[in-house]
């Protein structure tokens, strides 16, 4: 108990802190953001604006014009107000008329303000999103080592559904409330000047009433949300151990700790409602009392004959209209305040540098500082002459190279020549650089000091200037490396999408690639073909058809260098032909560079790269290399 | 299932409903003292409304006590909505505590196979979305329609009262509108169901693009790929916006309804009355049209589209529940025949096992004895039936056994506990709940800091060395989710402890050296598999080939069948299905010596691209 109230108080702290924030004002930023999106777009608000408003104040009029059909009916004429000469003629029946006018015409005009106004919203917010993809994709894989996936992903989805699901309708409504707001402002203005200041005073008890709870409501549905998580944790571990827990009979401490856990977060969610709950009471009663207020004011007012009888009947409706509104008001506001949260947080995502050289695509809208793919560079790309021939030389230059700025160095000083179409491995042990080499070649993260070029070419990583003589794009510099990884990745869709996603090859070439991987028999057996549905992670097939069919992308990919990097074990022997029938078959006429762990496959390279703590130990021809790795091996000394 | 929860919780239904009908009796003395006050106003004498005895008493009032009044009918009225909404979130709350529970106890029951073709992410969407989905008709749709259908019953009743509007004009305008609102509910909660499968669909989408965001940098497809989540987000986005216009026309009606019944009361009084219009009547019916009847006309087309999802919600939970289940344990092992030879020394004997799920036969006629102390690796490719085999033996199946005897006694003499206590079972990948490292190997929440003792003693053995591992806060330290994420070959190697800790006659082992590296698995092998575990059997589903050279026996599984069994030379020569399966490379690695074969290193660890 103590600590809850514990937690509960760091808890509250934490949150003040944000509370700060919110007071401090968001960052200009994200209504710059707000602007991009809603920007282009602003004539079109206006206009619906205008009417929607329009729309609302006519349907609203109602009650004024009803005002003076009663006063046309008075019959005390020392507390009547004198009706306009304009309605003095007018019969029931054209009172009636026109308020059948002005009701219909008021529903039409606000119902089409709510539909395009919507509308356009959801859009306005689907293009921050694809705008925040388009972003996120190219920032720098640094970002993805130190990010958790799931705190990625959860910009995308709840994040944005919250964003989303505000921006959407409610935006709309939210408006249609400020637009009766202002349009009973200005009616109950006409109606009797008195009533104004009730009006505005009415507003500032209510934002009274708003403020005293805006942080006590924000704490509480924090605190559940952040209860919720455990819980469902919880949960989704059961569901995926359930054996493991009935194997050793554990059921009873499970469903034991699940209660404890779904105990508190209900707890959580009972106080947030009923803080909710709270909210929504002291606004009523506030509401009532102002109607009691306007009453007895009224009666004295019209008792000392200073307001008509009409004015007393509109007002009252006014303020119990208005209190609903007003009440309407400040509970969306509370809403949206919570959702400006998720606006600053996709805001952040699109922010961010992107990874050196890479450039946003031409479709994207939002003008922030990022470079952005044009005609002209894609002209350049085009015309590249980089890495044209079937294999191609691979050539490191006193090369450095670590993960971070100020981390320690991974790879030092490190010179080679790969020459064309040689097929050579790379070993070491563990953290010795193998595989930064190889994360270096692809160009996942900065090369600070020396020079790694492939077919005597280097990327462009700095997106604004003018590419020279050999430079080349870098996402046109990845393509022509083509990567066997150790555990085949797939990705949920079709076979097409996962051979060539966008390349747009014909399905011919895709059948012959799969023909040469030996999979047509497999192929065959789909009654989709190439449509056939891939499962997450492929694991609606086996382990071979995974291999297979990656390696059947990477011929599509026509490199002219391919990179394997070989299984760390013998996890399946048929993996290990595969990877044979590869490099001797598929791309033995490839530039190829091999991590390999086996003898039989280092046996088979021309030449074998050493790696030791981040330098090149050997790198001479295969059966040299080999046998001082046997005897090193042998003598159990750490290579 | 609605049915067994009312049985318990009857009481608090109607004190809702009551609590609701009272906040709108009470609610329509407003309008009613309203009008009282506005014609004493005006001098008006309504003699029809005057008839009544306890008007006359409350005419007697003055103006001042009439508004009093009003304001006291408001508050009390708002006070018993409040309240009905309080009970039944409490109701509600409660139901979702015992929805729960009941979802969360059949997962722990179901079997693999009876899942009927679920996830485990849709199990825990029917607790994380279908349980508060289902329970919000108590706390909102029952308080909400209680609130909502007693003014609109009420109001006819009353307009055709106070100010002589017949009755059908008003009830026929209403019905037309709930009509109206209904069916756009209906739409409504369609929409809704799809937008959440689209929604889910396109999540799945961004999660697999951010895990593979470094291969698809590579193959340069994040154009690509991105093209793929935008077609996936317009279509989720054109399904919202058809469900925004719908929800749109719901608010549009909503906000306006009062004020076209409004119109249409006052033109009844005009047209059909044919009479006086009085301004009391104007201004009680602007009243009850604008204030008392305003928010239920807003509210009803949601109060139907959260309730129609309630249902939906409630159908699936409905679905999940009734599905079979109950036969995992001795009741999920269906014996044919009683157990022949016992022999002493004998860990388990398996006659015609065969499993068949969803139709599809899987398992084919296993027969197989494992002896007191025996090591045995089961290998085959992936989908062979290796770890179907392991859980029918745990009972976790429903697969049907010709006989089956464990530790010398017929499955068909034990209880459920009896069979699980035979064994101990690491499964495929590992098993990390969120907890901290202690209640992980004791396996048991809560569990106390007494056996700590024994607890690192197991971890050892399992080669999880707390300072070699990173962990900084010993047995305290979280671990799961919620804490320190562990790697593949961690979890592996704390299930190990676990089972350890949980030492039984027979262990169970599921690929549990995929991801250690080889240094490790010699150390695993010697120090837990060859020494701690030496007296009792193992039986461990393996893909590497260099543990064969270390068990007694290997079990070769093919197609869903044991296909031949015996030591790897005696495979070797006598099976060309074996030969095949470890190839040639396999054969190459024999001729050298086996630390040779494996150069002392591995790759793994940063092998991540």
């Amino acid at each position: 108990m103590a600590k809850s109230s514990q937690d509960r108080r760091a808890a509250s702290k934490r949150y003040m802190q944000g509370e700060d924030k919110f007071s401090g004002r968001y960052s200009p930023e994200v209504f710059e953001t707000l602007r991009f999106a809603y920007g282009k777009h602003l004539k079109f608000i206006i206009m619906v604006g205008v009417l929607g408003l329009l729309g609302r104040m006519l349907l609203l009029s109602n009650a004024n014009i009803i005002g003076v059909w009663v006063d046309t009916f008075c019959r005390a004429p020392s507390t009547c107000r004198p009706v306009a000469t304009v309605f003095a003629g007018l019969t029931d029946t054209d009172f009636l008329k026109i308020l059948l006018v002005v009701t219909s015409l008021g529903f039409v005009l606000a119902a089409f303000f709510r539909l395009k106004f919507s509308r356009m919203s959801a859009r306005a917010v689907s293009q921050l999103y694809d705008e925040v993809t388009w972003r996120t994709s190219r920032y720098p894989i640094r970002f993805f080592d130190t990010t958790p996936v799931g705190a990625v992903v959860t910009r995308f989805s709840s994040d944005y559904g919250n964003v989303f699901r505000l921006f959407g309708g409610p935006l709309a409504e939210f408006l249609i409330i400020i637009f009766d707001l202002i349009g009973m402002f200005i009616l109950v203005t006409v109606a009797s000047i008195w009533f104004l200041p009730v009006f505005v005073g009415i507003g500032l008890l209510n934002y009274l009433v708003y403020r005293l709870n805006l942080v006590r409501l924000r704490d509480r549905r924090r605190e559940t949300s952040a209860a919720r998580s455990p819980a469902l944790a919880h949960f989704n571990e059961t569901a995926q151990g359930a054996s493991t827990v009935r194997v050793f009979s554990r059921q009873d401490s499970f469903i034991q700790r699940f209660r404890a856990l779904n105990g508190t977060y209900l707890r959580h969610r009972l106080s947030a409602f009923a803080t909710a709950y709270g909210f929504s009471l002291q606004m009523n009663a506030l509401g009532a009392l102002l109607l009691l207020v306007t009453g007895l004011a009224g009666y004295f007012l019209a008792d000392a004959g200073w307001v008509s009888v009409g004015s007393i009947g509109v007002a009252f409706t006014f303020v119990a209209l208005s209190t609903g509104s007003m009440q309407m008001f400040f509970e969306w506001m509370a809403q949206f305040e919570e959702t400006m949260t998720g606006v600053e947080r996709l805001n952040q995502y699109l922010r961010r540098d992107l990874e050196g050289g890479l450039r946003l695509p031409i479709h994207a809208q939002y003008p922030t500082k990022h470079p952005k793919e044009s005609e002209l560079t894609r002209e350049h790309r085009d015309a590249s002459a980089f890495a044209t021939a079937p294999s191609v030389e691979i050539r490191a230059e006193r090369l450095w190279f670590r993960y971070q700025a100020e981390g320690p160095w991974i790879l030092k000083d490190i010179d080679f020549v790969i020459r064309p179409g040689e097929r050579v491995g790379i070993v070491g042990r563990t953290g010795s650089g193998k595989s930064s080499l190889i994360q270096a070649l692809f160009r996942l993260y900065p090369i600070e000091r020396g020079r790694l070029l492939v077919d005597g070419f280097e990327p462009i990583l700095d997106g604004q200037a003018q590419p020279g003589e050999k430079q080349v794009d870098l996402e046109l510099y990845r393509r022509a490396i083509a990567l066997i990884a150790q555990e085949p990745i797939l990705f949920r869709g079709s076979v097409r999408e996962n051979l060539a996603l966008g390349e747009g090859l014909s399905d011919e070439k895709m059948r012959q690639a799969l023909e040469r991987v030996g999979l047509t028999s497999w192929l065959m057996s789909q009654p989709e073909g190439l449509g056939a549905q891939i499962e997450e992670r492929g694991r609606n097939l086996s382990l071979g058809e995974r291999q297979l069919l990656c390696m059947a992308r990477c011929l599509l990919q026509n490199s002219p260098v391919v990179v394997m990097d070989e299984a760390t074990s013998a996890i399946d022997p048929q993996s290990e032909e595969i990877l044979v029938r590869a490099t001797d078959e598929f791309f033995c006429d490839r530039t190829q560079l091999i991590i390999a762990h086996r003898l039989s496959t280092l046996e088979s390279c021309d030449r074998i790269l050493w790696i030791r703590d981040g330098s090149v130990y050997r790198f001479d021809s295969a059966p040299d290399v080999l046998r001082e790795l046997r005897q090193a091996s042998a003598q159990d000394i750490l290579i | 299932m609605m049915l067994s929860y009312r049985k318990n919780y009857q009481a608090p239904f109607f004190l809702i409903l009551s609590l609701s009908l009272l906040a709108a009796g009470i609610g329509l003395g407003g309008p009613l003292l309203q009008k009282l006050f506005v014609d004493r106003l005006l001098g008006i004498e309504d003699d029809k409304m005057l008839q009544l005895e306890f008007l006359r008493t409350l005419n007697e009032l003055s103006p001042p006590w009439l508004v009093v009044g009003a304001f006291l009918s408001t508050i009390a009225a708002t006070g018993l909505t409040l309240a009905a909404a309080w009970l039944g979130l409490k109701e509600s709350i409660r139901a979702q505590a015992w929805l729960a529970e009941q979802i969360y106890h059949k997962t722990l029951r179901l079997r693999a196979d009876q899942m009927g073709g679920r996830t485990v992410g849709e199990v825990v969407s029917l607790y994380a979305t279908d349980v508060p989905g289902a329970t919000a008709l108590l706390d909102q749709t029952l308080p909400g329609a209680a609130g909502i259908i007693f003014p609109l019953l009420l109001a006819p009743i009353v307009i055709n009262w106070i100010a002589d509007v017949p009755l059908w004009t008003t009830v026929l305008l209403m019905a037309a509108i709930v009509l109206l609102n209904a069916v756009l509910a209906y739409r409504q909660a369609r929409f809704f169901r799809n937008f959440k499968q689209l929604a889910a669909e396109r999540t799945g989408l961004v999660a697999e693009w951010i895990q593979n965001i470094r291969l698809l940098k590579i193959l340069g497809w994040i154009e690509s790929y991105e093209k793929k989540i935008y077609q996936k987000r317009v279509e989720e986005t054109d399904n919202r916006v058809v469900m925004l216009a719908n929800g749109q026309m719901m608010g549009a009606i909503g906000s306006s309804m009062s004020f076209f019944i409004n119109l249409s009361g006052v033109a009844s009084i005009v047209l059909i009355r044919q009479g006086d219009v009085t301004p009391g009547e104007l201004l009680a019916l602007l009243w009850i049209f604008g204030v008392f009847l305003a928010r239920p006309f807003r509210q009803t087309p949601w109060m139907l589209t959260w309730g129609l999802d309630a249902l939906t919600s409630l159908r699936r939970l409905e679905k999940f529940l009734s599905s079979e289940e109950g036969s995992v344990g001795p009741a999920g092992v269906h014996v044919v025949s009683a157990s022949t030879a016992r022999e002493e020394s004998l860990a388990l004997r398996v006659r015609g096992l065969n499993l068949e799920i969803g139709g599809v036969a899987l398992l084919h006629s296993i027969d197989l004895d494992l002896f007191k102390g025996e090591f045995v690796a089961a290998v085959g490719e992936v989908g062979s039936g290796k770890s179907l085999f392991l859980l029918s033996l745990m009972g976790e199946t429903g697969a049907v056994f010709q006989e089956y005897q464990v530790g010398g006694r017929d499955v068909r003499t034990m209880t459920e506990r009896e069979l699980r206590s035979a064994f101990s079972y690491v499964p495929q990948e590992g098993f990390v709940m969120s907890a901290t490292l202690r209640e992980n190997v004791a396996f048991a929440y809560g569990e106390s800091q007494m056996n700590d003792a024994k607890l690192r003693t197991s971890l050892q053995a399992a080669e999880f060395d707390l300072g070699r591992e990173g962990i900084t806060n010993g047995l305290e330290t979280d671990i799961g989710e919620r804490g320190v994420n562990l790697s593949g070959g961690q979890r592996q190697r704390v299930s190990l402890a676990r089972a350890d800790q949980n030492a039984r006659s027979i262990y169970l082992l599921d690929d549990c050296l995929s991801a250690v590296d080889v240094e490790t698995e010699r150390k695993l092998i010697q120090n837990l598999f060859d020494r701690d575990w030496k007296k009792s059997t193992r039986l461990l589903v393996t893909h590497r080939l260099s543990v064969l050279e270390h068990v007694d026996r290997i079990l070769f599984f093919q197609g869903g069948r044991l296909l031949t069994q015996g030591t790897l030379a005696e495979l070797q020569a006598s099976s060309a299905e074996f030969r095949q399966f470890t190839a040639t490379i396999a054969l190459q690695k024999k001729e050298a010596p086996p630390s040779h074969t494996q150069l002392g290193f591995d790759g793994g660890g940063d092998g991540e691209i």
